[in-house]
């Protein structure tokens, strides 16, 4: 019997996901900051007592070495940036899945835990409208369409997900340049390798010993979500093909692409016993982002339209104050354009953009505590 | 030599900058042996993994450099013998490279 499971695939805790990035972009950015910051202030202080040419020489490396920590705070900055929006993705989509369970047992289909059993006709058969059973009948009818169009919309928010997840996520990992630093290093153990390796003792990164642990953690959890998503399938043959339509329109073969590249990056991870040579992976990623041709729909903000008139909220309330949103003309939303959504993009965090995108309710909640987080 | 031109440093001066390399990079390298959480990521986890993988390395570059640097400044300011001419070489691996120099 045909049947619905109204949770995400695999299970996933957007609470830990947003643990992760919290981490990211308070712990490990602030480091990294930190970290940069010592290559300018030790910069500083050498001025007044080494001069001459290899006084600039140092200088020059210091600065190389404070600009490479700026890129790597700014790459953790973006990557727990992408997380936070991931966190948010899978927030909303259950709190849809768990509206669609409630709609469900308002409807009169039956539900058990997560689970929602397609109807059955309680009469056994087809009757005619003259049938004294034909309401019965047509009740069930209800809850057939019912059933059917929360299927169908659970499909598409679960390939929604999908391609949020490939466009978000793995296009902005096969994106990612190597910094500076990582630049830097790779041509030292090229060129002069004794310097490198007599002043990095590798067994200091202690963090790479439970890489592969870590990594077998996340392919199992991907391995439970795409059986899950798999039964989903079996189950409800209505959500796959939902699921293949967005498919279709957004990824075409191009999702498949990147999604290899991801596992051919972390199969070179895997292979590679020491991170001081986990550079070359990187590289390797980096080379592959090149030949980038996807064929993905990338998202865009329509300004005009709820996110344009959001936009251009939040750009005001950011500019003069809260009070001056009031004051813009729907008119000049639409003629800003092009404009507002550079602006918008730029201005807005893709994870409050997100937000406003996937309603008001949510942007009313998150947008106002945005807005009053000090810039 | 005739033309060499001595390095005119403060080595105790230079010590210091060395151990301000050597702790930052120790500071950064207890961040990320520290306690990072785990996300369970679901039909993502693959490149989310990945994802912290990269930044990661990224990371331990910029550790890796301060240790390198840090170690190279310690080795000039406990050798009085260095010219300026072979301190300046001995960042030329950093200039040339990336600074085109």
């Amino acid at each position: 019997m045909s049947c619905l499971d109204l949770r995400i695939p695999g299970d996933p805790d957007h609470v830990s996901v947003t643990e992760l990035a919290v981490w990211l972009d308070s712990t490990l950015q602030a480091a990294v900051g930190d970290a940069a910051q010592i290559f300018d202030s030790v910069r500083d202080f050498s001025m007044d007592h080494w001069q001459s040419w290899s006084g600039e020489s140092y200088r020059n490396v210091l600065v190389l070495g404070r600009n490479a920590g700026w890129e790597v705070e700014q790459m953790v900055a973006d990557t727990a940036e992408k997380l936070h929006s991931y966190a948010g993705q899978l927030e909303r989509l259950q709190g849809h899945l768990d509206d669609h369970r409630d709609a469900a047992d308002a409807g009169g289909l039956t539900v058990t835990g997560t689970v929602v059993d397609a109807p059955v006709n309680p009469l056994g058969y087809v009757p005619d409208t003259d049938d004294p059973r034909y309401p019965d009948y047509s009740e069930h009818l209800d809850r057939v369409d019912l059933y059917n169009g929360i299927s169908t919309d659970v499909g598409t928010r679960l390939g929604d997900l999908e391609v949020w997840v490939t466009e978000h996520l793995e296009r902005f990992l096969a994106g990612l340049e190597p910094s500076a630093a990582v630049r830097l290093l790779e041509d030292l153990s090229a060129d002069e390798g004794d310097v490198v390796g007599l002043y990095v003792d590798a067994e200091e990164a202690r963090w790479r010993i439970r890489l592969p642990e870590l990594q077998a953690q996340a392919d199992d959890m991907r391995t439970r979500a795409d059986q899950a998503l798999a039964q989903i399938r079996a189950q409800n043959g209505q959500v796959g093909d939902a699921i293949d339509q967005v498919r279709v329109r957004h990824l075409g073969h191009g999702g498949v692409r990147l999604q290899t590249w991801v596992d051919d990056a972390a199969e070179v991870v895997r292979a590679v016993p020491v991170v001081g040579q986990g550079i070359g992976w990187i590289l390797t990623a980096a080379g592959l982002a090149q030949g980038d041709d996807v064929g993905a729909t990338a998202v865009e903000i329509v300004v005009g339209g709820v996110a344009g008139a959001a936009a251009l909220s939040l750009v005001g309330a950011a500019a003069f104050g809260v009070g001056a949103t009031i004051a813009i003309p729907a008119a000049a939303v639409v003629l800003v354009g092009g404009g507002a959504a550079w602006i918008y993009e730029e201005a807005v965090p893709q994870q409050v953009r997100e937000e406003i995108d996937s309603g008001w309710r949510d942007f009313v909640a998150d947008g106002w505590e945005w807005l009053n987080t000090p810039l | 030599m005739s033309g060499e031109v001595e390095l005119v440093i403060d080595p105790d001066r230079a010590l210091e900058h060395a151990e301000d390399h050597l702790q930052a990079a120790d500071d950064l390298q207890g961040v990320l042996n520290g306690n990072v959480p785990v996300a369970e990521a679901g039909a993502a986890a693959t490149v989310v993994q990945a994802l912290l993988e990269r930044v990661m390395t990224e990371s331990q570059a910029i550790v890796d450099t301060h240790s390198v640097v840090g170690g190279i400044v310690a080795g000039i300011a406990r050798d009085a013998t260095l010219t300026d001419e072979q301190v300046s070489e001995a960042f030329s691996g950093f200039d040339e490279e990336l600074l085109g120099l």
